[in-house]
């Protein structure tokens, strides 16, 4: 076998690798919901409360509402709505749920809505792994993890 | 009155109105009186430069992560970042801190000339200890502050900064606050104001300038 078969077999591994592991984000389903691109961002030591963001489609035909979750990193998993107002930056809880309408895609991404990790129980690092249940007031509960990075992941197929 | 005397006075009233024009858009056209300012800080957000000199700071006197005091007499001389947050902010503040580390680090020896605050909207729950352990995630030029709460109130209200404690829905709190990183040079004066998400590598040049300022 020749060494160029060699180096681009191994290109290719290479390639696929990098395509397969941090590019893409997870993708799950629950019923008609699909929840794409779980993430959150690592912590500085000591901070008793982290963010994570991800997004929700809803592929039927009635609404439902992202009520919030739980992690076993985290006293509570609260939806919240981040805006800003002239110069200051508000966060509200939103105990009532984030709607995600028939057909519409719901996006919580940094700047707007998170779900917050409220009392984190460890440091979240890069590349840590933190399970969360999902909550939602229809399709009901499916445990999601979040990836923690510093950067949000590129939209999953079919996005774009 | 005859034709010529009307047109005479017609002509003489445009003459007039428009000169009365001329001179009120060339001489009349005076800046805006300095509002409050947190409406000045939403100028400065707007252009990026402020409008008219503020000269921020005041009197004051917290402690940084080490239990160390700090005054105003601290900062005098020195060109300085400021940035109000807090430690259990969950979205903007850490990775505010993070984008200074690195506008530091791409500084290099020039940023040792900089005073780097983040001071706390938060001194409640953020003690000299609780800010120690948060900052050694970041480069260790920043200096935390917090102290009294009228007191935190003061040097923020000073820069325009706005904070207040808002309930989280099963119990607690968090702060909004205004997101914004300030820049002030060595004579006091506010030069400039940074959104949080602008404080990349691209305000390197704004702050080489105020450095040799």
């Amino acid at each position: 076998m020749s060494a160029i078969l060699l180096r681009s077999l191994a290109a290719a591994g290479a390639i696929l690798i990098c395509c397969a592991a941090p590019a893409m984000g997870a993708s799950s389903r629950l019923g008609a919901l699909r929840i794409d691109n779980p993430w959150a961002r690592p912590t500085p030591p000591g901070a008793p409360t982290g963010a994570g963001y991800l997004t929700v489609t809803n592929t039927g035909k009635t609404a439902d509402r992202l009520m919030g979750g739980a992690s076993p990193l985290a006293e509570r998993v609260e939806v919240h709505t981040v805006s800003m107002t002239g110069n200051v930056m508000r966060m509200r809880a939103m105990p009532e749920g984030a709607e995600i309408g028939p057909g519409k895609t719901l996006s919580l991404a940094p700047g707007g809505s998170h779900l917050m990790l409220v009392g984190v129980k460890q440091r979240i690092r890069p590349g840590d792994r933190i399970p969360v249940t999902l909550k939602f007031a229809k399709a009901g509960e499916v445990k999601v993890e979040f990836v923690a990075q510093m950067a949000p992941p590129p939209p999953a197929h079919g996005a774009h | 009155m005859g034709r010529r005397q009307l047109a005479f006075l017609f002509a003489s009233i445009a003459i007039g109105v428009l000169l009365g024009a001329v001179v009120q858009a060339v001489f009349l056209k005076k800046p805006k009186r300095a509002p409050e300012t947190a409406a000045v800080s939403a100028t400065v957000l707007a252009t990026g430069t402020p409008a008219t000199v503020q000269m921020v700071g005041g009197v004051f006197q917290l402690v940084d992560q080490q239990g160390r005091q700090v005054t105003e007499r601290d900062l005098q001389g020195r060109p300085r970042i400021i940035f109000f947050g807090f430690t259990a902010c969950p979205d903007v503040c850490a990775p505010t801190l993070t984008a200074i580390s690195e506008l530091l680090q791409a500084l290099g020896p020039e940023a040792d000339k900089l005073t780097v605050l983040f001071v706390s909207v938060d001194p409640e729950r953020d003690t000299p200890e609780q800010l120690r352990q948060y900052l050694a995630g970041f480069d260790p030029r920043i200096r935390g502050l917090t102290g009294a709460p009228e007191m935190v109130a003061k040097v923020a209200q000073a820069h325009g900064a706005w904070f207040g404690k808002a309930p989280l829905a099963a119990g607690g709190y968090t702060i909004d606050h205004s997101p914004l990183v300030y820049l002030v040079d060595s004579k006091g004066a506010l030069v400039g104001v940074l959104n949080h998400d602008q404080v990349g590598v691209g305000a390197l040049p704004r702050l080489r300038e105020m450095l040799r300022s």
